[in-house]
């Protein structure tokens, strides 16, 4: 097969000859071709002057990237964390039954591929898949085949893809008086709008929110009801009202979310067929009482009393798209103040005073950053760079793409704001490949801001320029890692390196460089506007300000929540959180991702603070939160993670690569019931070894899960090594029965693939334990009568 | 500013460059750390975590935490141990991971049992390969050959490879990535059929010995860096280089040092390469490693692509900038990690000659350049780049006219002479051998002195030095001079002019001198066809022969039996020996029978009882120097001298100072 050379010319013509585009035209092709065809790559190495090899090289680094065809239809796995612990292990193997393919494989009709991917950000709706362009939350096993056969029908239809929303017409602002008075005309019409928010955070997304919104249009349409979409554009009827998706707001596990203003009515598990409904009683002036979650409005509500959203200020109340919005609401007012009446030192007086401590997980002093780079480019004479790490890839973590998709614009003002500090003239976004909206949105922010006078040369005529461009990702958790998302910025393989230089000094293309994560960049502007104690009058003596997490797991309520720090971990879990499922216990919670830990009930009354979860044997990390309860096994949950790093790792150190092997090994040995009492003796020098000696942060803290299950959880390590798994989850120690509960309904005989199930009508069912493979798919089926066991060990020791 | 900055290792107070690392500066000071992914010729990477160190820094003296010693800046006052407890012990969890990792692997395997390390528990492959994935040779191959190789995928499937995993095409079989391998997994292969590493076939250029033209004079044996090219003795007398095709590698640092052009390379013919030359206005002599191929170069640029620069030969530097050339770049490629090893240090001394050369003939030397580039694929085009600028800083070529084509036929010292000698013909080219005379001690011209005119010799000094050891060419000039001063030249100057020509307009350089005196006879006769009237040394020696003291023991001089050399050595008080004519052709092209015939007649001269072999000039006297080389088995006890040198002759002043010389300057004084 020849592919088509031209198609390849072209999107090489869209970017830079050098080598830097590497990434972004590997992308390019991988969209256009469904793989990277060997033709197009070398063609690619030619014209970027970079040797064949290396082309090889990062093509093979990052997951994006497939060197086979790939399906018509991409069928991404999630395997976050939150997917892991509700399931997504058998969703995964549902669907590759039902394909009759393996992961990473193309079925022989060139229909489907099925892909695991690191989270996709939509923890809330755990399990997740990703069929196509569908979000599908919730996933059970026996969902999967209408998902597929949904999936492959919507592939014929909308092949077009949809347009990328229009930059709107936007008043050019030349001095800081201009966006005042923008922001007195914004606010005047912001005053004046009743507002229909339908949420599009990615819980909702997965839930189906777009269908509801597209649903009220419609229906608005077929009533003639006044509604509007665009912020903008002109004066309001009287009775209008605006129609907008706007980003998560936060209650993701009752979503979709529908949320009216000024009336504070919150709708929740809104469905398209509810729209003339919802509408039929705003006309009428009362609510639709069978939507409304536990409260009727937010004010009140227990998920939102405990939350003080500072870095979610503006996300879930304006719609993404518009620039006048996220100004009516305060947005650029920092920047304009700034520009108008402060000074470069006085923003960073103001960072450095409010106490802000870098929100990507290691909680470094972000004004001391700032000041350190200033100092680095006095030395070394050259401008920084600001980048904004949005390679959210922590698995079980959503708030950065929350961000981003919610309110691009403030992470753009924050950036602003950092570059005016520091003396910066270029930046770039790097926003993890799993994320498109988020990049979407990011790019039509900042195309609105170049046409607002808002980015590129005498920024609102200010002394300040800048500009931003945004790197995709390439699929790989470790450039999360400064140094390794530097290399990755600049099209290489991201891998890390040493930092004994610090990036503040040496960073990107060797420049001191200023890194900072999405939420960091999303506070800066309300520490400029509203003053350092805006930030510092809440939070913990060493820790200011608020923390977001995205909560999620087998707590209640899941979703996106701000809190500040110092509360605690059982107020966040409980209070806000809603407590556990189900009425089911607590057993641990995981924060940090892969390079936190797991504690135990005895810590939840810890303040939630940076050095407290070090202290208590995890850590912040980006600020995922995930709840396990008894059917979670923490050695799996241990070896999920290293299995998770295995395929993370650069491999680049020896003591990373190799250890990682060696533990989930070691951990695959326990879960078997195969290990040995030494073996946690082995485990744990494995752990030690690689903490000190690995190159980078991930290999330094890849062991955490693992060392913080062992030490809180140790007993739960002992019965293994009796055979015996407490939560039922390591499938060589387990085995399914039926209950005498079964009222002998034929459907988990008929759901068996393998035909280990026998029974008659009405009378108890049978499993044989020989055919069985514990697929898990009758228990899936026996919902309603929960006459599936699962027993592990030799006692009549029973879970569900 | 200071750039040195003191730490302290292991209690040792030790200085080190301010921008080196902390493994340096220990291994200067003799403190072994073990690594697996350093190397010289690389900048470090800290990928085996081996090189583990404590260190305390003095800005934050209560932290002690280990880091890798390669990449760890040097710090005033920093503390460093490298083999405390905690050292010891990441340095056996690294290792324990390794061990396991390559259990195949005697490097390691050794490494590990040394530091007390076993594997029991892990999970060991014990069919697993020996690679532990420490980057040297995709590091190497970037930094100094074509980045053929690289990591592929990540983690626990990274691995080493090449595009597509099919046989790389830009791999240039340098081997450099085997030499490299700590651990032997890379394995490459040399057979029958060539070279073999990475599923792709380099066949071996091989050297082959021309015998009817090898003098057997040894250079070959002296360039080649595998000591594989040798000069045999055959039971007849012949001497002749012998170059076992099964075991040459194709470097062709013997063909770029043969003098006679007596040996030639197999898929690099000389006449390709020459021809080559014709078709680029500005040469860069690079072999594969520098990767100039597919790049785009300056205007005019032509690459002249070599197994390895060390076959560059001065022919070939001579010719890329007479042959309508303007200039000629040997790009050096880091020698130590290419399997040609070795062959570039004769090359840069090539190139060095050469230039001296073409300085004396009044060409600029900045015409040809050796370089070895920085690392990367842009260090090569960086320097390529930079000798186009430099070209053009230096103008227009001076000489306009076409040279004569036959002129690049060949390779070897009589073309090379050719070449010059052409050149130095040019109106537009005024030689100046100032530098040259300098670097040599010998006087230049004085207003109204004597003008002694060295004539070739100076141009066969500088491109061939070596090949007459011991004897010196300098000093027979500079034998000349103190033999002039010595019958009565106060104030005698060298003057270097063209090469084996004197062309009328050389004539005109020449000062008012008092009197012209040429090396010999012919020399004198080429002087007089341009109308320069010189009288050659010899005349002065005859002339004042009776006047001055004989020498304390006469000795026996072998000679050609003529009348003039006869009346030369008995009136310089020693005795002929007539040993028959010179059997040596004109120029340095010798043949296997020649040879034997100049064997012939040393041997009949040792018979007759005589030391010393006169030669009538400068040419025959390099010949016969390069016959009876000195300092191998192919040396003889005769030894050629001209006829001034008869003035100075004491057999037991051989190789050491010549009081004779001092006795008759301080005597006529």
């Amino acid at each position: 097969m020849c592919p088509d050379l031209a198609k390849v010319e072209a999107i090489l013509g869209r970017y830079p000859r050098d080598e830097s585009s590497l990434v972004m035209v590997l992308q390019d092709i991988q969209e256009e071709f469904r793989y990277l065809p060997g033709e197009a790559l070398q063609r690619v190495a030619t014209i970027l002057d970079i040797p064949r090899a290396r082309v090889f090289s990062v093509s093979t680094f990052y997951r994006v990237f497939s060197r086979e065809p790939q399906g018509r239809v991409l069928v991404q796995v999630c395997k976050g964390t939150t997917c892991h612990v509700r399931g997504g292990e058998q969703i995964e193997r549902e669907i590759c039954r039902e394909l009759g393919a393996a992961v990473g494989s193309t079925t022989p009709d060139g229909q489907f591929t099925i892909r695991t991917v690191n989270c996709v950000g939509a923890c809330a709706m755990a399990p997740v898949v990703v069929a196509g362009d569908r979000y599908h939350g919730e996933v059970r096993a026996s969902r999967v085949h209408r998902i597929l056969r949904d999936a492959a029908r919507a592939r014929e239809a909308a092949d077009a893809g949809t347009p990328a929303r229009r930059v709107p017409d936007v008043p050019n602002l030349s001095s800081p008086g201009d966006l005042f008075a923008f922001h007195a005309r914004a606010t005047a019409v912001a005053a004046e709008t009743a507002r229909v928010r339908v949420c599009g955070g990615p819980g909702c997304l997965a839930a189906g929110s777009r269908a509801v919104r597209d649903a009220i249009e419609d229906a608005a349409a077929a009533e003639n009801l006044p509604l509007r979409t665009d912020f903008g554009g002109g004066p309001h009827r009287p009775g209008e009202r605006l129609l907008e998706l706007t980003g998560c707001q936060g209650l993701c596990q009752q979503g979709p979310l529908v949320h009216l203003a000024p009336e504070d009515l919150l709708y929740t598990r809104v469905r398209p067929r509810d729209a003339s409904e919802i509408l039929r009683g705003l006309a009428a002036g009362r609510a639709v009482e069978r939507l409304l979650g536990e409260t009727c409005g937010r004010a009140g509500h227990p998920f939102y009393a405990g939350q003080l959203p500072l870095a979610l200020s503006t996300c879930g109340a304006v719609d993404p798209d518009s620039l006048e919005e996220y100004v009516a609401s305060g947005g650029f007012l920092a920047l304009a103040g700034a520009l108008a009446r402060g000074s470069p030192a006085g923003v960073l007086a103001a960072v450095e005073a409010s106490g802000l401590r870098g929100r990507g997980g290691a909680g470094f002093p972000t004004g001391r950053k700032w000041r350190s780079a200033l100092h680095a480019a006095a030395d070394s004479g050259h401008a920084p760079y600001v980048l904004c790490n949005g390679d959210e890839g922590d698995p079980g973590a959503f708030m950065d793409r929350a961000i981003m998709e919610g309110s691009p614009f403030q992470v753009l003002e924050g950036m602003l704001l950092g570059a005016y500090a520091v003396g910066a003239r270029e930046g770039w976004l790097y926003v993890r490949a799993e994320y498109p909206l988020a990049v979407q949105r990011l790019e039509h922010a900042v195309a609105t801001c170049r046409q607002a006078g808002l980015l590129g040369e005498r920024i609102l005529g200010g002394p300040l320029s800048l500009d931003l461009r945004i790197s995709r990702g390439g699929g790989a958790f470790v450039c999360g890692e400064s140094t390794a998302l530097m290399r990755s910025i600049e099209g290489k393989a991201g891998e890390p390196r040493a930092k004994y230089t610090r990036s503040v000094e040496r960073g990107l293309y060797d420049r001191p460089t200023v890194l900072n994560n999405v939420e960091t960049w999303a506070l800066i502007p309300g520490i400029v506007r509203h003053g350092p104690q805006w930030l510092s009058s809440h939070g913990t003596a060493r820790s200011k300000g608020t923390k977001a997490f995205s909560l999620s797991g087998q707590v209640r309520r899941t979703g996106l929540v701000e809190v500040p720090m110092g509360t605690t971990l059982r107020e966040l879990i409980f209070g806000v959180g809603g407590g556990m499922r189900d009425g089911r216990r607590f057993k641990a919670v995981q924060t940090g991702g892969p390079s936190g830990g797991c504690l135990p009930e005895s810590m939840l009354d810890r303040p939630i603070d940076f050095e407290e979860l070090v202290a208590a044997g995890s850590m912040m990390g980006s600020g995922g939160m995930i709840v396990m309860d008894e059917r979670t096994c923490m050695v799996d949950v241990a070896r999920y993670f290293v299995d998770f790093l295995l395929e993370e790792s650069c491999g680049k150190c020896g003591p990373c690569r190799l250890g990682l092997s060696q533990l989930s090994y070691l951990l695959g040995r326990v879960t078997r019931g195969e290990a040995r009492a030494a073996d946690f003796g082995r485990i744990e020098e494995i752990g030690a070894g690689m903490m000190t000696n690995s190159l980078c942060g991930l290999g330094k803290s890849a062991p955490n899960p693992v060392l913080s299950t062992l030490r809180y959880f140790r007993k739960e390590y002992e019965e293994h090594l009796q055979g015996r798994c407490p939560a039922g989850v390591c499938r060589a120690l387990i085995r399914y029965e039926i209950s005498a509960d079964c009222p002998g309904c034929l459907r988990c005989i008929e759901a068996c693939p393998n035909g280990a199930i026998t029974g008659e009508v009405k009378v108890q069912h049978v499993i044989d334990p020989a055919k069985c493979d514990k697929c898990g798919i009758c228990q899936a089926i026996c919902d309603k009568y929960d006459a599936v066991r699962i027993v592990s060990g030799e006692g009549p020791w029973t879970t569900a | 500013m200071d750039d040195r900055v003191t730490l302290v290792i292991d209690g040792r107070e030790i200085r080190a460059a301010a921008g080196t690392f902390v493994l340096g500066a220990a291994r200067s000071a003799g403190i072994e750390i073990p690594t697996l992914c350093d190397h010289p010729a690389l900048e470090p990477a800290g990928a085996c975590r081996l090189c583990m160190v404590e260190v305390s820094h003095p800005d934050w003296k209560e932290w002690r935490g280990l880091v890798t010693s390669c990449l760890y800046p040097v710090v005033e006052g920093l503390e460093v141990a490298t083999g405390n407890e905690r050292v010891l012990a990441a340095r056996r969890q690294v290792l324990t991971l390794l061990a396991a990792r390559c259990p195949n692997a005697p490097l390691i395997q050794d490494l590990a049992a040394r530091h007390g390390v076993e594997t029991a528990g892990l999970a060991v492959d014990p069919a697993a390969d020996n690679c532990i994935l420490c980057g040297l040779c995709t590091r190497v191959c970037e930094a100094h050959a074509t980045a053929a190789i690289a990591t592929i995928n990540r983690g626990v499937s990274r691995t080493i490879g090449t595009f597509a995993d099919a046989p790389p095409e830009d791999c240039v079989g340098c081997g450099a990535c085997v030499l490299v391998c700590p651990t032997g997994h890379l394995a490459d292969e040399r057979g029958a059929s060539g070279y073999r590493i990475w599923e792709c076939t380099f066949e071996t250029a091989a050297c082959v010995v021309e015998r009817t033209r090898c003098l057997g004079c040894g250079s070959c044996e002296e360039a080649c860096p595998f000591a594989v090219a040798r000069v045999v003795l055959h039971a007849d007398g012949r001497r002749v280089a012998v170059i076992p095709p099964e075991h040459c590698r194709g470097c062709g640092a013997c063909v770029g040092a043969c003098p006679s052009g007596a040996i030639d390379q197999e898929h690099f013919g000389r006449a390709a390469i020459l021809s080559r030359l014709n078709t680029a206005r500005r040469s860069v002599f690079a072999c594969g490693r520098a990767d100039l191929t597919r790049r785009s170069l300056p205007a005019g640029m032509g690459i002249v692509g070599l197994p390895c620069t060390g076959r560059v030969s001065g022919m070939q530097l001579l010719a890329a900038v007479t042959r309508g050339g303007e200039g000629a770049l040997v790009l050096g490629r880091q020698q130590e990690t290419c399997r040609l090893n070795g062959a570039e240090d004769p090359v840069c001394s090539r190139v060095e000659r050469v230039q001296a050369a073409l300085r004396a003939v009044g060409l600029s030397p900045a015409r040809i350049r050796f370089a070895v580039p920085g690392a990367g694929r842009e260090g090569a085009i960086a320097a390529v780049r930079e000798f186009a600028s430099a070209l053009d800083a230096l103008g227009p070529h001076p000489v306009r006219d076409a040279a004569p084509e036959g002129l690049f036929e060949d390779e070897g010292l009589d073309s090379e002479l050719a070449v010059l000698g052409w050149l130095s013909g040019r109106e537009t080219l005024r030689p100046d051998g100032s530098a040259w005379l300098a670097r040599h001690g010998l006087p230049g011209l004085a207003p109204d002195g004597d003008l002694l005119f060295a004539g070739i010799l100076p141009y066969l000094s500088m491109l061939a030095d070596p090949l007459f050891a011991p004897i010196s060419l300098p000093e027979v000039l500079r034998d000349a001079v103190a033999v002039l001063r010595a019958l009565g030249s106060e104030r005698v100057g060298v003057h270097v002019g063209g090469c084996g020509i004197v062309a009328p307009h050389h004539v005109s350089t020449f000062p008012a001198a008092r009197r012209v005196i040429a090396l010999c006879f012919g020399e004198a006769d080429g002087l007089a066809a341009v109308g320069v009237r010189a009288v050659a040394i010899d005349r002065l020696l005859l002339e004042r022969a009776g006047v001055w003291p004989r020498p304390a023991r006469a000795t026996r001089v072998a000679c050609d039996g003529s009348e003039e050399a006869e009346r030369l050595i008995a009136e310089l008080g020693h005795e002929p020996v007539d040993v028959g004519l010179d059997p040596l052709p004109v120029g340095f092209r010798i043949s296997p029978v020649r040879r034997r015939e100049a064997e012939r007649r040393l041997a009949a001269a040792e018979a007759g009882g005589a030391r010393t072999l006169l030669v009538p000039d400068p040419a025959s006297l390099a010949r016969w120097a390069m016959v009876t080389r000195r300092g191998t088995w192919r040396s003889s006890r005769i030894r050629p001298v001209m006829a001034h040198q008869l003035f100075l002759l004491d057999p037991r002043d051989w190789g050491r100072s010549r009081p004779l010389v001092a006795q008759l300057v301080g005597g006529e004084r």
